[in-house]
């Protein structure tokens, strides 16, 4: 379930775990279980940019 | 002659020159006539315009008028001019200074244009609703642009430098020619058929003529129609076509296309680092805060001496158990009394203890007490129990 997950829905959920954690009181153990869930989502779209190459492709009357 | 019976040549042109540049006839006037003896210079340009009678008006284009031009005039170019006539002093001329210019001859092709325009308008084509937005993070785009032209080639640089996560599919057609709207027309159908984001349809900047194919009626329906968020890019910024209008966004260079479709990678990179920042922050205030609290709690009496919460439920245990043991002790003094009591009251009764004191007890040979007389007859053998044996004697009488 998380590989199907776009960069766009990926960047979002990181979005809202950076607002849960900057804004709302969390126990030690929930912060901790964002942090990393965070911090791999951060890992993760870097990986997506750096590996990431354009495919062109032309398309002509049949 | 006197004096005042005669003009100077400068007070002369320069009536002349308040008479005609007054004159509001001869304001914002239109002038039909063929451009010849066309000269620049710096501030501007100078040519004739000559009609069919060979007659001759001098005309001044200012530089910054001539930016605005929808077209590079030449030598024999049949052109409408609008302007105003104006007084040259300094040299007794007259000439025609120049706003605007346009070709002779396109105004039919612009009013129906404009005529077209207006019909697509009213059924809506243009409306703002109607405007799909553009997606933030394509994974697809596709490209309507002329085969390999500079369109197509600033375009996949730009979106492959901006955003490399996404594909591109390039669909080329004829972008100027008669056959340029039929070749657009079936570019735009075959990128319908495939599963892409986003549409750009770009071309670089060109005379209206050039972007001509861009305003077909069946084109900009089909482009309408469409429902994929299309980007149009067609000419420069003062150019707008159909297509511009009918577009779900309208930019007005290739670059400035990529720039719409896509997001910059190295914007969202600084996004990733800046969550990382903020995450490392939050959790490092995080942190600091429970340590705060845990050092508030430390100090508190009960953990500075936690026995202490103790000490009076120790005590109360120990007084309890105090009146438990003293509850005991007396519960078995009180039984030992009671037993001692019972065992002297016993004593009491032991026949023995009677003996003792100088009485006998009799019991026949059987070991029966005798108690009376009429248990016994003479010649019986009786047993006298004393304190200190036993008398074995014959009854010789009873009385």
């Amino acid at each position: 379930m998380e590989k199907k997950q776009t960069f766009e829905e990926k960047l979002a959920r990181l979005n809202e775990i950076v607002e849960k954690v900057e804004n709302t009181t969390l126990s030690l153990e929930d912060a901790m279980k964002l942090y990393e869930e965070g911090n791999s989502l951060i890992k993760d779209l870097q990986k997506s940019l750096d590996e990431a190459e354009t495919k062109i492709q032309v398309i002509k009357d049949k | 002659m006197e004096q005042n019976k005669y003009f100077s040549v400068t007070a002369l042109n320069t009536l002349i020159k308040s008479k005609i540049d007054g004159d509001e006839e001869l304001h914002n006037v239109y002038v039909k006539g063929e451009i010849s003896n066309w000269k620049s210079y710096n501030s501007g340009f100078f040519f004739d315009l000559v009609d069919e009678k060979k007659s001759v008006i001098p005309c001044i284009l200012w530089s910054d008028n001539y930016l605005y031009l929808p077209f590079e005039p030449k030598n024999g170019d049949e052109v409408i001019a609008l302007g105003s006539v104006s007084v040259y002093v300094g040299r007794g001329r007259y000439n025609f200074t120049v706003k605007t210019l346009e070709k002779f001859g396109q105004g039919a092709a612009l009013l129906a244009l404009e005529a077209l325009k207006k019909k697509l308008q009213a059924e809506g084509l243009f409306d703002i609703s109607h405007k799909k937005p553009i997606p933030e993070f394509p994974k697809s785009i596709g490209l309507i642009v002329g085969d390999k032209s500079a369109a197509e080639a600033d375009l996949i640089k730009n979106i492959s430098r901006r955003w490399p996560l996404c594909d591109i599919l390039v669909f080329p057609s004829l972008v100027q020619g008669k056959d340029a709207p039929k070749e657009l027309l079936k570019a735009l159908r075959r990128a319908e058929t495939t599963e892409i984001d986003i549409l750009i349809i770009a071309r670089g900047g060109g005379s209206n003529e050039d972007l001509s194919a861009f305003n077909d009626e069946a084109l900009t329906r089909e482009l309408y129609a469409c429902t994929i968020p299309c980007i149009s890019a067609v000419g420069h910024e003062i150019d707008t076509t159909l297509i511009d209008y009918v577009s779900d966004l309208r930019v007005s260079t290739p670059t400035g296309a990529a720039e719409a479709a896509t997001p910059d990678q190295q914007e969202i990179r600084a996004i990733l680092l800046g969550a990382e920042d903020s995450l490392n922050t939050a959790m490092k205030n995080l942190l600091s805060k429970k340590r705060d609290q845990l050092n508030a709690l430390s100090v508190r009496p009960f953990f500075k001496n936690p026995s202490s919460n103790y000490a009076k439920a120790k005590e109360e245990v120990q007084q309890l158990s105090k009146r438990l043991e003293m509850s005991l002790d007396h519960l078995l003094e009180m039984s030992s009394n009671q037993v001692r009591s019972l065992s002297s009251r016993l004593e009491a009764l032991n026949p023995r203890n009677v003996i003792s004191r100088g009485y006998s007890m009799t019991t026949d040979e059987r070991g029966n007490i005798v108690t009376s007389i009429k248990q016994i007859a003479e010649g019986d053998t009786l047993k006298s129990v004393l304190k200190d044996g036993t008398i074995t004697s014959k009854v010789t009488s009873k009385e």
